[in-house]
């Protein structure tokens, strides 16, 4: 049989499985055997298992769960209202301040805990009501939590950039901080949105400010609850950016860090969060390997026609221009992610987008800020957009329509943001090439 | 028959339950084990010899013990848009056309590592390190997670044929009672 038939048949029985709403495991892992056994036959089946074993038995991985642990940790601690009651303090004799209290504190609790939709729900749910009730615009409001909440996503306790890492082979260590200065950028660029949308705006509870100055004792409060967080997390980025620990090993620190601050600071975790925080980290690791499980197989098939080698020298040799090619790239990856989460993105298409990255010149860790940010629009973009749903599901004082008009300028900001990054690959580059 | 029945599926959501439950204690283990590793590495200069690896073995566990569970939750993560605008009678047979395709890629994927299990077993396979574990023991985790998945779908298959069918007879019923009223 033909190499180029068993490539078609397989992938659209894929994607004829995908887009029915097929469990993504089953359409990557279906179309991976059915082309196996064509090409090679039932000897080549027997080969799978180790393939799987090899691919989930790695020790970079197991961080996955335990930033997922220490996440879900955190998002059950009650750190989150502190931060944004800090950053909210902080702001709020600038207009338009409270907006970007939500957004600095998506950032900094996306830090902490990793989950784009973890940062929506518990900064939402205080920053939301807030703005609400000083007069602020709903859209505004609604959009200054749904967006930024997916800042969490470039952080080093990201489980994408794990897998990414992973998949793409390079040292995560090294990768884990090149979304630093990229969150800090696109931060920027969404408070300066921010500050524009509200000079411009008519109404004027949202150029309100405070009047009282922050004094020093506010400022001493805020330090006293907020010290053992920030702890924590210079003592886990710390650690894996000077290279005393690796990333795996300062995520083990990071989960005992965080229970003994839920324990002991915030008296926050009893029996029964606990169990609630293993429940869920647990289940989240399996959902979302159980995927990469999928997609081993399929990559064992693409690699064993040598598809993904095949196109890079198709892409290489067509002579079009690298950043034609760039755009084309994330042009699809910003289409795919309208459908499909972030984590199954970042396992589908790494390993076949992988060879062209390497083909072009193009640094793999800089193509992973690239694909990250852009699954940033990923999450805020209908028909499938986790954020803009977790925060119609916490919210009854904004609808749905509301949620998706204050969302969309921040795509737009994103768009901006990705191809500064684009542009400038230093952004990316800068902090990992610090290390030695 | 019936009785046989209920029991297999009250017994099978016990094991898949508890099984779950392993997977959420053996991560707690975990990470506590890999924080006592970096304790004794980077405070008393002397690492565990087992730590990195059992980690490994235990990340194998948590994902595909793990996975029946996700399962009986329906939670595995799919494309759902046009899946969910389709009418309720195509969904139904559309979701066990993928159950039925998730039961044979269990299958191929449960005989095939069990006969690697096998194989490690046979020939005395150990690990490439320190500790040279049997390999044949952490090879085992996928054939026996898979076996849990295989069974959970079955029960899931038959859930739904079950459901098809009280719903022709319930409609048999309404018609009859039509017809006679």
């Amino acid at each position: 049989m033909s190499t180029g038939f068993i490539v078609v048949v397989c992938v659209v029985v894929g994607l004829g499985l995908l887009a029915l709403g097929c469990p993504i495991f089953i359409c990557l892992g279906m179309a991976g055997v059915v082309g196996i056994f064509l090409e090679g036959g039932t000897e080549a089946l027997f080969l799978l298992p180790t393939a799987v074993f090899g691919a989930v038995s790695k020790f970079t991985l197991v961080a996955v769960p335990l930033f997922l642990l220490m996440g879900e940790i955190i998002f059950r601690s009650g750190v989150a209202s502190d931060i944004f009651d800090a950053c909210s303090r902080l702001l709020h004799r600038v207009p338009g301040g409270l907006a970007m209290a939500s957004v600095i504190a998506c950032a900094v609790f996306g830090t902490m805990c990793g989950v784009s939709i973890a940062a929506v729900a518990s900064i939402g749910v205080m920053a939301l009501p807030e703005m609400l009730k000083r007069g602020y615009n709903p859209r505004l409001a609604a959009g200054a939590v749904c967006a930024p909440g997916a800042l969490a996503m470039l952080m080093p306790t990201s489980v994408l950039f794990i897998i990414y890492g992973e998949l793409a082979r390079v040292s995560y260590t090294k990768f884990s901080v090149a979304g630093i200065i990229p969150v800090l950028l696109l931060t920027i660029l969404m408070c300066g949105y921010i500050v524009i949308r509200v000079m411009i705006s008519g109404q004027t509870a949202d150029r309100k400010r405070e009047t009282e100055p922050l004094t020093l004792q506010e400022v001493l409060q805020i330090i006293r609850r907020l010290w053992s967080p920030f702890l924590l997390i210079i003592v886990v980025l710390g650690s894996i950016y000077l290279g005393i620990a690796t990333p795996t090993e300062s995520a083990a620190i990071g989960v005992v860090g965080a229970y003994l601050i839920a324990l002991f600071v915030y008296r926050s975790l009893n029996w029964q969060t606990f169990q609630a925080t293993i429940v869920r980290a647990a289940r989240v690791t399996s959902t979302i390997l159980t995927i990469l499980v999928g997609a081993v197989i399929f990559t064992q098939f693409l690699n064993l026609l040598r598809i993904p080698d095949s196109f890079a020298h198709f892409i290489a040799a067509s002579n079009a221009s690298p950043w034609l090619t760039m755009l084309l790239i994330q042009l699809m990856l910003f289409v795919l992610g309208m459908f499909i989460d972030g984590a199954s993105m970042v396992i589908i298409t790494t390993p076949i987008l992988l060879p062209t990255v390497l083909a072009l010149n193009w640094d793999p860790l800089w193509f992973g800020v690239l694909m990250i940010a852009n699954i940033e629009m990923a999450v805020i973009t209908p028909p499938v957009g986790l954020n803009l749903y977790t925060l119609g599901s916490i919210s009854k004082d904004v609808n749905m329509e509301t949620i998706l008009k204050g969302t969309m300028p921040y795509v737009v900001v994103e768009i901006i943001g990705l191809l500064i990054l684009i542009a400038f690959p230093q952004i990316s580059l800068w902090l990992p090439n610090m290390m030695s | 028959m019936k009785q046989v029945y209920f029991l297999t599926k009250t017994a099978l959501r016990w094991v898949v339950t508890g099984a779950a439950a392993a997977t959420q204690w053996v991560l707690f283990a975990m990470a506590l084990a890999i924080f006592y590793d970096v304790i004794l590495r980077y405070v008393f200069n002397r690492p565990t010899v087992w730590a990195m690896e059992i980690g490994e073995y235990a990340l194998v566990f948590l994902v595909l013990i793990g996975t029946a569970e996700v399962q009986k939750q329906k939670a595995h993560i799919r494309m759902d848009y046009l899946h969910a605008r389709f009418s309720s009678g195509m969904r139904r047979y559309l979701d066990i056309l993928f159950l039925l395709l998730m039961a044979l890629f269990s299958f191929l994927l449960f005989w095939t590592s069990l006969k690697m299990a096998l194989t490690a077993y046979r020939y005395g396979f150990t690990s490439n390190s320190l500790l040279e574990t049997p390999l044949f023991i952490p090879y085992l985790i996928v054939p026996l997670g898979i076996c849990l998945l295989l069974l959970q779908v079955v029960i899931d298959i038959a859930e739904s044929f079950k459901e098809i069918i009280n719903r022709r007879l319930m409609k048999r019923k309404e018609y009859k009672r039509q017809v006679t009223g």
